[in-house]
Formats: C-alpha cells, structure tokens, sequence
C-alpha cells in the first residue's frame, strides 16, 4: 500500500531520472532521494 | 582540534550495514588496523538493529559510531505521516553528525545499494569499496573492492577470509596478531544450533543425536545452547528431547534469554564453540576461543570460517554446495552428508587437544562418516587465515584452484609472495588441470587480441585526423572479445575469477579520452595475460609435482562443471 512519503520519493526519481539520461550531477537533495528509495526498496 | 601546522592522525569512517556477522568481522579487522596505528582516529556506521548489541566492542576500537535505523528516518516526532521534507530533516540530522570529523577517507565494507548511497552521502575527502558519484554511477575503484565486487559477489572461487579483505582494504598490514585464547577455559561447549535459514542449519532432532554423544563422551562438560528469541521453539524441542532426559542438569538453555554481550561473555570462558555459520562463531573468534562449524546451504567456508588459527570447518561434499542464497530446495541434500558421527569425533578430538589430522581421521573415523564430507583447518599464513583440507588425496579441483589463486592473487594484490605446499592432486584433480591449461591458453589468446585492437585504436586515436569508422570498428572487436571471454568462462568455470575481475577493472578504466583509455586498456590486457601465465605456471608445477597420479590416459576434452 502506497504511502504519501512512497509517492514523493517515487515522483523525486523521476525526476533524477531525467536528469542522470542527460550527464547532469545530482544534487545532495537528489542522491539523498536516492538513499532513502534503496531503503524503502529493502522493505520491499 | 589544533588550529596550527601540527601533524594530525588521520580519520577513517567504516560503513558496514549487513549483517551482525560481518560487523563482527569487520570489527577484527579494524581491531587489527587500530593495533598497528594506534593513532589513527577510527568512525563506524552501521544499522542500530545489528550493531547496538555489540556497542560494548565498539569502545576500545572506534573513536565514535554513528548507529542508525532506517524506520527513524521515515518518522517525525511532530506529525503522523511525516512527508519528504520531515524525511530530509532527519537525515539532515544525521548527517550533520560527520561535519567536525573531517574524515580522510570513508570505506564500504557492506556492498550493497543502500550502503553505496550512505557512504556517498558522507562528507569525506576519499572513498573506497562501493559508492556512488554525482551522476550516480556505481564506483569500485580500489583493486581489492573491485575483486570483492567481481569474485566475492559472484562466484564461489574466493580463497580469502572476510576478515582478511577487510583487513586488506582498510590499509591493515598482512601480519595479524590473534587474541589469547583463555588460559584456563571452563568446560563448557557453548553450542549455536540454529542459523538465518533452515538451509544452513540442521533440524533439532539431528542436534539431539549430536549433543547426546558429546554429553555421553564427555562427562565433565557442560553444553551452553544460545541463539536468540526466534530460535526459541527448536531450543525447546532439543532440549525436552527424551533422549537427552539424563543430561537436562548439564545443558543450559539460554536461547532467547541473554543478552549479546552476555553470551559473549559466556563464549569467552568456553573451551570450545560449536554451530553453523552464524554471528556465535565469529564472538568466539572475536574473543580467541576455538571452533568447529558446521557449513550448509549458501555458507562460503572459505570466506565465513570464524577467523582463528585450527579452527575447523565441516562442509558437505554434495555438487550443490554452496548453493544460492535464492536457490530453493526441499530436499537439503547437503544436511545428509555430515554425520552428527564425524561431528562428535572432531569435537572429542578437540577438546582432548588431539590434532585433527589425516591419520588420525582415518584411524577413528569410520569411510561412511568421513567420505561425504570435507574436513577443513585454518592456520595462520603470510596472507591471513588459511582454511587447508584435512584428508589431502580427496582436495577437489576447487580447492585446489583456491590454493593457486591465494598465491596469485596475495602476490599481485599485496606483493606476498607465500610458500604454501602444492595441492595434492588425485587422478581426477590431474586430470581436471589438464584441462584448465588449454582454458587458460585460450584466454591468453583473447587478451592478446584484445591488446592488439587497443594499440590499434591508440595509434588511430593519436592521428590528426583520427579515422571514427575504424576506431569504432576495432571496440565493437573488443566487444566481441569480451564476449567470447565471458563464454569461456562457461565452459572452464574456475578460470572464472580472472575474466570477472578484469571485468570489473575494464569497467572502471581510467581516462579522460580515448587515447587515455586505451592506453589503460591495453595495461590491463596485458596484466590479465600475466596472471593467466602465472596461473597456467602453477597448474604445470602443481602437475609436475603429482606426477605419481597422473592417469594412464589423458585426454584434453574441455571440462564441463
């Protein structure tokens, strides 16, 4: 079941996402996004 | 923190985030770093829920850790559903913890995703083991991270002891001094029936039958039986046994009702530790006491042995072993091949100080018990702990490839060059070699070429006008080559460590342009050709040396496993 949190790391991703595709360097909010979506993916 | 020219010690931030095991293992191996530089200021991180428990070891080694636990972070003190920004706050929090520790260099022992995140995210001037960058590409850039993420990852060829890449990672110089056993141990066997899944782990009647023989030969001791509050069914199941009615005033069940540092404690006035892979062995190893395992299911004996001298290892010898961890099984065909018979011998033999040799194992111990089952020791060598087969003339082509790759790879990784004894080969490891040597040439053959099309993509490269269509023409080869590389692998299985690794390391050439790449491209063709030629060097002297069992027939059909 979805939580708030789940939805905006989800939608945070997306985001990298796009900018990963085009060589851009993440910010720290952005690898800190990406900290938290492994954590979550453990849970999972 | 001085303010003026002073030389500082430096700071070295230690991420591990599995298991209780591993940080049990990982805090040998910074004991031992902290022995040799005792000024170096040590940092660990790892997860609340495997770590707290063992706190009361962190003090004399690490200058500071940093537990975390990932539920805290989703959570906010103020709202219900804390949403991202909360989040952030939390880890802003714990982050802010690293700021005045101005640490050198941060080193991921763990492996993982997650791990590779945390250990970006921490303020550090170096990082080693995995990480991430700000693109968020996977690093592996130091050579033994890189075999760690190519052979320990992968495969199940690994000669080394956790303990022992750890320690190599962190900078730990080879020599390894052991903690002093107790010098007047009580008799008591702390034993550790259980483990993570019921693939590594015998059924508690098996452990009746075991612990019932120990008790019977052994009267003036008592067993200890800990594991923790899961394992509380199957502890009661052995210990109501009927069979071991008689012996209920010596055996001590305090399966879920002790403290870690409380069994510790237990552990370390105990003449001997018995149990499956589990954190139990590596506290015995942690505090010098000896011990015998039990490996099944996924277990790596190689790697996983609770790090001390003659500690032994029992392992099955079923093809399966070891298996995945993902891999299911209903039949656990690995659990039949030891005997609770064999066990019970190696631990009498043990406690009576009797060396757990050949000779003596074929002398007591009937063929049925000890011929489904390989017996290993450790001892202490050049490069750290050694696990050596008991019954020489029955080493498989496995461990005799284990041994060669110790050599190898301790001269290549650290310049040690160790003087350990040639495999003793039977017919079929003769044979099994003779094979591999046409592999290795093989492979010998492909890295050449691959060297070759780098020098040709080198030279084009260094052109005025550098031709495009043949430079990309020549990397679709390389391509190629690292196809038909991997397929080799398939067939010769044990060549396996060399094409991962340099897998790996091509993965992470270093370079800014082509002509820097394939420069580095070429070097590493060239060092995979050298280790191939060491390796095919010692598969000759490991046959000319077993010459006595060399078949009457040998054939040179390729070696499917």
């Amino acid at each position: 079941m979805s939580t708030p949190i789940n939805i905006e790391i989800f939608n945070a991703l997306e985001e990298i996402k796009g900018k990963t595709t085009q060589n851009k360097e993440l910010t720290e909010q952005e690898m800190q996004v990406l900290f938290l979506a492994a954590l979550l993916e453990e849970d999972a | 923190m001085s303010q003026n020219q002073e030389k500082k010690s430096h700071t070295i931030c230690i991420v591990q985030t599995t298991r209780i095991g591993d940080a049990i293992q990982t805090l040998m191996a910074a004991r031992e770093l902290k022995r040799q530089h005792p000024t170096v200021k040590l940092i660990f991180v790892g997860r609340k829920s495997f770590c707290e428990p063992l706190s009361h070891n962190f003090k004399d080694i690490f200058d500071k850790f940093y537990l975390f636990d990932r539920r805290e972070f989703f959570y906010s003190k103020t709202v219900k559903k804390p949403d991202l920004a909360d989040v952030r706050n939390n880890l802003k929090d714990f982050f802010s913890q690293f700021e005045e520790d101005e640490i050198d260099v941060c080193i991921n022992l763990s492996f993982s995703k997650t791990s590779g995140y945390l250990t970006s995210l921490i303020p550090c001037r170096h990082r080693l083991g995995l990480w991430r960058d700000k693109l968020s590409n996977l690093m592996v850039l130091d050579q033994w991270s890189q075999y760690v993420y190519s052979n320990v990852m992968r495969g199940t060829n690994c000669p080394f002891n956790l303990v022992d890449i750890y320690r190599f990672i962190l900078g730990a110089k080879s020599e390894y001094l052991l903690p002093h056993k107790p010098k007047k141990p009580e008799k008591n066997i702390v034993v550790h029936p259980f483990a993570s899944n019921a693939k590594k782990c015998w059924t508690p009647n098996k452990w009746v039958e075991l612990i019932y023989q120990i008790l019977k030969d052994n009267p003036e001791y008592k067993v200890t039986i800990m594991g923790s509050g899961a394992d509380t069914e199957n502890a009661d199941q052995i210990t109501s046994s009927i069979v071991l009615a008689k012996y209920t005033q010596r055996i001590d069940n305090v399966v879920g009702t002790t403290s870690i540092r409380e069994i510790q404690d237990t552990i370390s006035r105990a003449s001997l530790f018995l149990g499956h892979d589990s954190m139990g062995g590596h506290l015995a190893a942690f505090e010098g006491v000896k011990t015998i395992t039990l490996s099944l299911g996924s277990v790596r004996p190689h790697e996983t042995t609770p790090y001390g001298d003659k500690n032994i290892n029992i392992t099955p010898k079923v093809k399966c072993f070891p298996c995945n961890l993902t891999d299911k099984c209903q039949l656990l065909p690995c659990h039949g091949d030891i005997s609770y018979q064999l066990v019970n011998y190696v631990v009498n033999a043990s406690l009576a100080g009797v060396d757990v040799n050949e000779k003596v194992l074929r002398e007591n111990v009937p063929e049925c018990h000890l011929g489904s089952a390989n017996i290993y020791v450790s001892s202490l060598c050049a490069s750290g702990i050694c696990l050596d087969t008991v019954i020489k003339s029955e080493t498989s082509v496995e461990d005799t490839f284990k041994v060669l790759y110790n050599i190898i790879w301790s001269y290549i990784f650290e310049s040690k060059e160790l003087n350990l004894p040639f495999p003793k080969l039977n017919e079929n490891t003769y044979q099994h070699l003779v094979n591999y040597r046409k592999g290795i040439e093989s492979l010998f053959e492909l890295n050449t070429f691959g060297e070759k099309f780098s020098t040709y993509i080198l030279q084009d490269a260094q052109l005025e006008k550098p031709p495009i269509e043949r430079i990309k023409e020549n990397s679709d080869k390389l391509q190629e080559i690292d196809t038909l590389s991997f397929q080799l692998g398939g067939i010769y299985q044990l060549i396996c460590p060399i094409i991962d690794y340099f897998h790996v390391k091509k993965a992470f050439l270093k370079g800014h342009s082509i002509l820097e790449i394939s420069q580095n491209a070429i070097l590493c063709y060239r060092e995979e050709n050298h280790i191939s030629s060491i390796l095919h060097e010692l598969i000759d002297s490991t046959l000319k040396e077993n010459k006595d069992v060399k078949p009457k027939s040998e054939t040179t059909e390729a070696v499917n496993n």
